[in-house]
């Protein structure tokens, strides 16, 4: 019985029914997305937990494709894993009918691939179930907030603009921000620079430049100076960023495997070399 | 003479030439349509190059459909290469296969045009458009997307040629290896656009952008289409039509909507060409 389901659950044939259904979901999805945006836009906040149980189930209509791609996405997760798992165990098997080393870990390629997007998604879960995030909290020179008992202050804004003299678009718009920040805790307290795409990393929360001010140079004595960031306690990123990286050295193995002339592969034809012939 | 006007003149140029070189294909000329294209290549790269230089190092990341056609140009040359033989010892050879140059220069013509009668350069790109990661999402956002679209001319040529197609191995070299890079580019392009996204708002996705959905499904779709050959769905047939369908897919949801409202290109800058 067990078998049974085990071998059911492994089907390639259900991982294409699955994928098939997730990528019409998604065109669905870039409808709902292009239409409603706005009810879409608070999960980058709230989370998907929250978000689910306020504008998901309110605009239910609208959002049902984003409940039934995290359902496909579960059932995907375990088809791979088991799909995967069956494979692996064969090519481990049959590991000595490889020409080298070399061969055999090029072969695992695919596998890899598949294990590290079960981390990736393992990732996004940690995210949206244990992830918090603290939007919009505006920072002023010389106060301070206080976020998930850490004080942030902002000690000094540097803002450097373009000269006069530069493309008529560009003439005295900003073109680069930094931000040095204070972070206290009970047990710390340290100063880091925070820029734009350069996040502020503190005992486990992640400070985000959202937005800043003033963003072009005035001569004017009216300029308010602030910036406003978005700070995330957020367990998932580790995973997913260590499951970008394994799926890239995977995904550079199976390129590598399929370099490899048709007459070499077909020597080493096993059950458990999944991805070896046709692409 | 502004910098814009001479970007805006020289994609023009190039698009003309192509339009030449497409002519030229279709009259027989295939090897004056190669020398045309090149020339071609060389206006419109010259064209991207300054336009990137001026944006940099701020993405110019609505200006895809510039950069596509020459992309395409480009990369359209992976299916041009076959290692033959058996026991893997030979020498490379190489197919220039002249099934496929019209095919090419048909997409690399088409695109140019609609980037210039569709233009979409008029955003002033941000400061959060400045990180390398911007920049990988955008050019191999660029590669994968051309390669997609390339791979789906061979695939049409197979599914209209049929089993009698003399040109079948190389239709289908080349259909699996532009598959092959395309997905390549284009998962490495996500990646980085999730890197990137982390960077700048604190989440490897961002929830309202409408184009996250058509890059998913486009991803799913090819994950499947190489998954096929363990199925009992591998015949080349379903094969070519998936690589047709995905091209136009990409077409219609992922290029489609980067493109501006119907104005001629450098309209505005230069007062009317």
């Amino acid at each position: 019985m067990m078998g049974r389901i085990w071998k059911t659950l492994g089907s390639i044939h259900l991982t294409m029914v699955i994928i098939a259904m997730m990528a019409a979901d998604l065109i669905r999805g870039y409808f709902m997305l292009r239409d409603h945006a706005h009810v879409f836009h608070p999960l980058n906040d709230l989370g998907f937990v929250k978000w689910a149980a306020t504008w998901g189930r309110e605009s239910l209509n609208v959002t049902a494709w984003l409940f039934i791609l995290v359902g496909l996405l579960a059932l995907l997760s375990l088809n791979t894993f088991v799909c995967t798992t069956d494979r692996v165990v064969a090519l481990w098997h049959h590991r000595h009918r490889f020409p080298s080393l070399w061969r055999f870990i090029l072969r695992l390629g695919p596998h890899i691939m598949h294990y590290s997007m079960l981390i990736m998604f393992l990732g996004y879960l940690f995210s949206y179930v244990f992830g918090t995030s603290y939007p919009t909290q505006i920072l002023l020179p010389g106060r301070t907030v206080t976020v998930a008992a850490t004080r942030i202050g902002l000690e000094r804004l540097d803002i450097k603009y373009h000269p006069k003299d530069a493309d008529s678009r560009m003439a005295k718009r900003a073109k680069d921000v930094q931000a040095l920040l204070r972070f206290t805790n009970d047990d710390n307290t340290e100063p880091i620079v925070l820029g734009m795409n350069r996040p502020a990393l503190f005992g486990g929360l992640s400070v985000h430049l959202m937005d800043f001010s003033p963003k072009k140079q005035s001569s004017g004595m009216n300029r308010r100076e602030y910036i406003s960031v978005i700070v995330k306690q957020d367990p998932g990123t580790g995973f997913y960023f260590c499951g970008m990286f394994l799926f890239t050295i995977g995904l550079l193995l199976y390129v590598q495997d399929k370099r490899v002339p048709a007459g070499h592969r077909k020597k080493t034809s096993h059950p458990g070399s999944a991805g070896q012939e046709g692409f | 003479m502004n910098s814009q006007v001479l970007i805006d003149l020289l994609f023009y140029t190039g698009t003309i030439v192509f339009s030449i070189g497409l002519i030229w294909a279709v009259a027989g000329r295939r090897a004056g349509a190669g020398m045309i294209f090149g020339a071609g290549m060389i206006c419109q790269g010259v064209s991207l190059l300054i336009r990137y230089h001026m944006s940099f190092p701020l993405l110019p990341v609505y200006q895809g459909p510039f950069f596509l056609p020459f992309g395409a140009g480009l990369l359209g040359s992976i299916g041009k290469i076959k290692t033959v033989g058996d026991t893997g010892n030979e020498r490379p050879e190489r197919y220039h296969d002249p099934s496929l140059t019209l095919p090419r220069l048909f997409l690399v013509t088409v695109l140019s045009w609609l980037a210039c009668l569709f233009p979409n350069d008029f955003y002033l790109p941000s400061l959060q458009f400045k990180t390398i990661f911007g920049h990988l999402f955008f050019l191999m956002g660029v590669a994968g997307k051309a390669l997609f679209l390339s791979a789906g001319m061979p695939a049409l040529r197979l599914l209209i040629a049929g089993r009698d197609s003399t040109a079948q191995k190389t239709l289908v070299f080349a259909m699996n290896r532009m598959l092959l890079w395309g997905f390549f580019f284009w998962t490495l392009s996500v990646f980085s656009g999730a890197a990137w996204s982390w960077l700048g708002w604190g989440a490897p996705v961002v929830w309202d952008d409408p184009a996250m959905a058509t890059t998913m499904a486009a991803w799913l779709f090819y994950a499947l289409v190489l998954h096929l050959h363990l199925t009992r769905f591998s015949s080349l047939k379903i094969r070519a039509g998936a690589c047709l369908a995905g091209a136009i897919f990409v077409f219609f949801f992922s290029y489609v909507p980067e493109l501006g409202p119907f104005r001629m290109l450098g309209w505005q800058l230069s007062g009317g060409l």
